[in-house]
């Protein structure tokens, strides 16, 4: 088959952003509060959050391994950090290292057993990341630990103007990804083995090594979110991570990332998590009910793979047919 | 000094022997041919050379020093390596990046993208490869990346170059000019291992040839001059074939529609004007080279792309073919693809599993049960008459050689009951026995009756098998002729319509 240039899935999401636009005017329409300073504000830092949850399922997605431990290593970083903080009184900064150096580890570990079993990361981190929610609730038997210190507070729901402090987490990840897999060799090397393993190893590129990063990198930026989200509720929340599993899969997807490997799109995990920040806190702001919101993120995740495959699918055909405005953005280039 | 030099290698996979005690030495500034049956064990023994695989006994010296290479980087480190058989480019990322794989030019830490691209273009121009460093590989047709891997290995310092199968999938005139770049290499005093099955180009181009077979060394280095085509396969098969020559006189009845029919055609691809028929008991021959639009025009008939003009007609009946589903169950049409890997087979299942696939609905019982006793009663037939080498139809087809596998994809539509088969590349990568085998089996689904399509890129091959030949270039039939078995009329007149 003929295949275009470009990555055709990398930009799948910019009529997706067109689409936001769109509704974020209606939003604002229906809505007074949608369009205020403070509004804007909620979006960005729920935004925040969902591109680190993102983030930490696009680096092992980079290498064509799946975790579904993103959720419940959030949670087991956010309550080890609590713990420390309120119960042991350590200090912010050592916390928190040890929290970020936890959720290293716990990622490590899958990477290693990956790596040594020959078991796909699905499974290893179906079993790990029960493990490690479990580990979360017996610690606090199922109760959060509150009286976190204000400093940390005040990070997590702090703000300048429009934007939260949070979203300084969520840019320098952004930025140092985008170097990380766009200049760096460990990087190229994790995607070379996500885009062909055989012509990697070939090359005598190490599997091990790969394993060890991508499987680390996503389990620190799960520590990373787990510590932003008890930032943001101001507790260390033993299910704060239990929804996490799903959106760590949307964002990609609807980002550009591919699900085989190979290709990330780092840029389209902030536009993702924009668009769906936006899109929720838009529905409930006009009324609609919490589950519908779910639905239209679910509906929304169709329309983008579609658009993507719109080659091969007829659902993606008729919608590019039917909506010829976007096709020429989504696509890149026609047949 | 030999350049390389394996010494009775002994290897085995779970109990099966692959390797019983092969030899070879590579000197440098020759050209080395590696000749074989399909399953004779020339890939596993490259793999061993390159450290993929581990000798289980057997020595390897490189440069007179005797190393154990633990993986692929340790063979590399020692100036060995490999163009594999399957692609093995990464197709997201650039040329120049493919290029330097192993160890991309990095400054302060980060890529050196500009050094990256300027170091590319020395290598691409080193073997005669005009496309953008900046190109992405899957922009590549599959010559041009045959071309870019043996870039990779010279820009790894490779003093030894395994080369398996380079020619599989690529036209003669592509093959002529990677043979004048390996020439080049050679006299500029690399030692090299060709893998063919093409005995032609391993007269043309090598100077030593040795044989292996069941994983044994049949013959070693001898001079290519002291020998003649028939010796090698001999030496291959251990006994004497004949080779087949021009197909039984077609019994396609003249009278009536024919059983396919294109007339005008023009696809979403490209194609445009497409004339085309097949009959019942008829060979058609689609020959062009690599990237002429025949696997699309293939691909457009079954419907997974849209056809945008013309007719298509099945015993004079204009037809719509929706997609594979369809063009199978309503139109009775089969397509091989030349993919086997990719999109042929499920490797990972039972031989009778792969076959039975296409009619399952056919073998299903009273309650909907396809057991495995009516799958083996109803495939049983088709794999005998095709000779393949298996251990039972319970084995997964991933365990069979290449040219089984192949076998097997033709098989599965055989067994289905098509009228109409299109076949693409029938022969890629299968041995001179297994080809004859395959030629039989087209010829005698002729006989029963089925309308045949073979689209090939081989020219002996077309000449081979076709009643008719059609020549496609830059998604255009350019030319039609009646084969009338002369090979060099007809090739001649076929190369004539191309240029």
């Amino acid at each position: 088959m003929p295949r275009s240039d470009a990555p055709a899935t990398t930009r799948s999401w910019v009529p997706l952003l067109a689409m936001a636009a769109v509704a974020s005017a209606g939003f604002a329409l229906v809505n007074a509060q949608f369009a205020t300073s403070f509004n804007l504000y909620v979006i960005l830092s729920s935004a925040a959050l969902l591109s680190l949850i993102g983030f930490s399922q696009l680096t092992v997605l980079a290498v064509g391994e799946f975790s579904l431990a993103v959720g419940s290593i959030g949670s087991l970083v956010g309550v080890a950090t609590g713990y420390l903080l309120v119960t042991r009184s350590v200090p912010l900064a050592p916390a928190i290292g040890f929290g970020l150096g936890l959720g290293l580890l716990c990622g490590v570990t899958n990477g290693a057993l990956v790596a040594v079993s020959g078991v796909g990361g699905f499974v290893v981190t179906l079993a790990t990341g029960g493990a490690f929610a479990g580990i979360a609730l017996a610690v606090t038997e199922t109760v959060p630990y509150t009286g976190l210190p204000n400093l940390l507070n005040d990070f997590g729901t702090g703000r300048l103007g429009p934007l939260p402090a949070v979203l300084a987490v969520s840019l320098g990840v952004a930025l140092w990804l985008g170097v990380l897999y766009g200049w760096r060799r460990t990087g190229r090397t994790m995607l070379a083995f996500g885009g062909n393993p055989e012509a990697a190893r070939l090359s005598g590129l190490s599997r091990r090594t790969t394993l060890l990063w991508a499987h680390g990198l996503s389990g620190l930026l799960a520590g990373a979110a787990g510590i932003v989200a008890m930032a943001q509720l101001h507790e260390a929340n033993p299910n704060a991570g239990s929804g996490w599993l799903l959106q760590s899969f949307t964002i990609p997807i609807v980002g550009g990332t591919l699900l085989t490997g190979g290709e990330v799109s780092v840029v389209g995990i902030l536009v993702a998590s924009l668009i769906l920040a936006t899109i929720s806190d838009g529905l409930i702001l006009v009324n609609v009910d919490a589950i519908c919101v779910t639905l239209v993120q679910g509906v929304l995740v169709f329309v983008v793979v579609s658009l993507g495959r719109s080659r091969e699918g007829s659902f993606g055909r008729w919608l590019r047919n039917a909506l010829p405005f976007m096709s020429a953005s989504a696509m890149g280039s026609q047949p | 000094m030999s350049a390389i030099a394996a010494r009775d290698i002994w290897k085995s996979f779970a109990g099966t022997a692959a390797l019983s005690g092969v030899s070879l030495a590579l000197e440098p500034g020759s050209i080395h041919a590696l000749v074989g049956e399909n399953g004779a064990g020339k890939s596993t023994l490259i793999k061993t050379l390159t450290g993929v695989h581990r000798a289980d006994r057997g020595t390897l010296s490189v440069g007179g020093r005797e190393h154990v290479f633990h993986g692929p980087e340790e063979a590399i480190a020692s100036g060995v390596s490999a163009v594999h058989q399957e692609r093995n480019l990464v197709p997201a990322f650039s040329v120049a990046e493919n290029l330097f794989l192993h160890a991309p030019p990095r400054r302060l830490g980060f890529l050196d993208t500009p050094r990256l691209y300027r170091d590319a273009e020395t290598w691409l121009r080193r073997v005669g490869l005009a496309v953008s460093p900046r190109a992405r590989a899957s922009s590549l047709s599959v010559a041009q990346g045959q071309l870019l891997e043996i870039a990779r290995a010279l820009a790894l310092q490779a003093k030894v170059l395994l080369l398996d199968e380079p020619t599989a999938s690529i036209t003669e005139r592509e093959a002529a000019v990677l043979f004048e770049r390996l020439r080049e290499l050679s006299r500029a005093g690399r030692a090299m291992l060709f893998v063919s099955h093409k005995l032609d180009e391993v007269f043309a181009l090598c100077d030593r040839v040795t044989v292996i077979r069941d994983g044994r060394t049949i013959l070693e280095a001898a001079p290519r001059a002291d020998l003649t085509q028939k010796d090698v396969v001999t030496a291959m098969v251990g006994r004497s074939i004949t080779f087949g020559s021009r197909p039984a006189p077609s019994t396609a009845a003249r009278s009536g529609p024919p059983r396919l029919e294109l007339r005008g055609v023009s696809t979403a691809f490209g194609h445009t004007d497409i004339n085309l028929d097949i009959r019942g008991g008829e060979v058609v021959g689609l020959y062009g080279l690599v990237g002429a639009g025949r696997t699309e025009l293939a691909r457009a008939l079954l419907g997974l792309e849209r056809i945008t003009g013309g007719t298509v007609a099945r015993d004079g009946v204009p037809i719509h073919i929706r997609d594979p589903r369809d063009a199978l169950r309503q139109h009775r049409i089969g397509y091989v693809s030349e993919d086997r890997k990719g999109e042929g087979l499920i490797l990972r299942h039972a031989i009778r599993h792969n076959v039975a696939i296409t009619f399952w609905d056919r073998l299903a019982g009273a309650l909907g049960f396809v057991t495995p006793g009516r799958e083996r009663r109803a495939v049983g037939f088709t794999v005998e008459r095709m000779a393949v080498r298996l251990a039972s139809l319970d084995q997964p087809v991933g365990e069979l050689s290449g040219g089984n596998q192949q076998k097997i994809s033709v098989a599965k539509w055989l067994a289905s009951d098509v009228d109409i088969l299109i076949i693409d590349e029938p022969t890629i990568g299968v041995d001179v026995r297994t080809k004859e085998d395959m030629y039989g089996l087209v010829e005698n689904a002729k006989t029963s009756g089925l309308a045949i399509l073979v689209i090939t890129s081989d020219l002996a091959e077309v000449i081979r098998i076709s009643d008719r030949i059609l020549v496609m270039a830059e998604k255009r039939v350019v030319h039609q002729t009646q084969n009338l078995g002369d090979y060099r009329t007809i090739s001649e007149e076929i190369l004539h319509a191309i240029v």
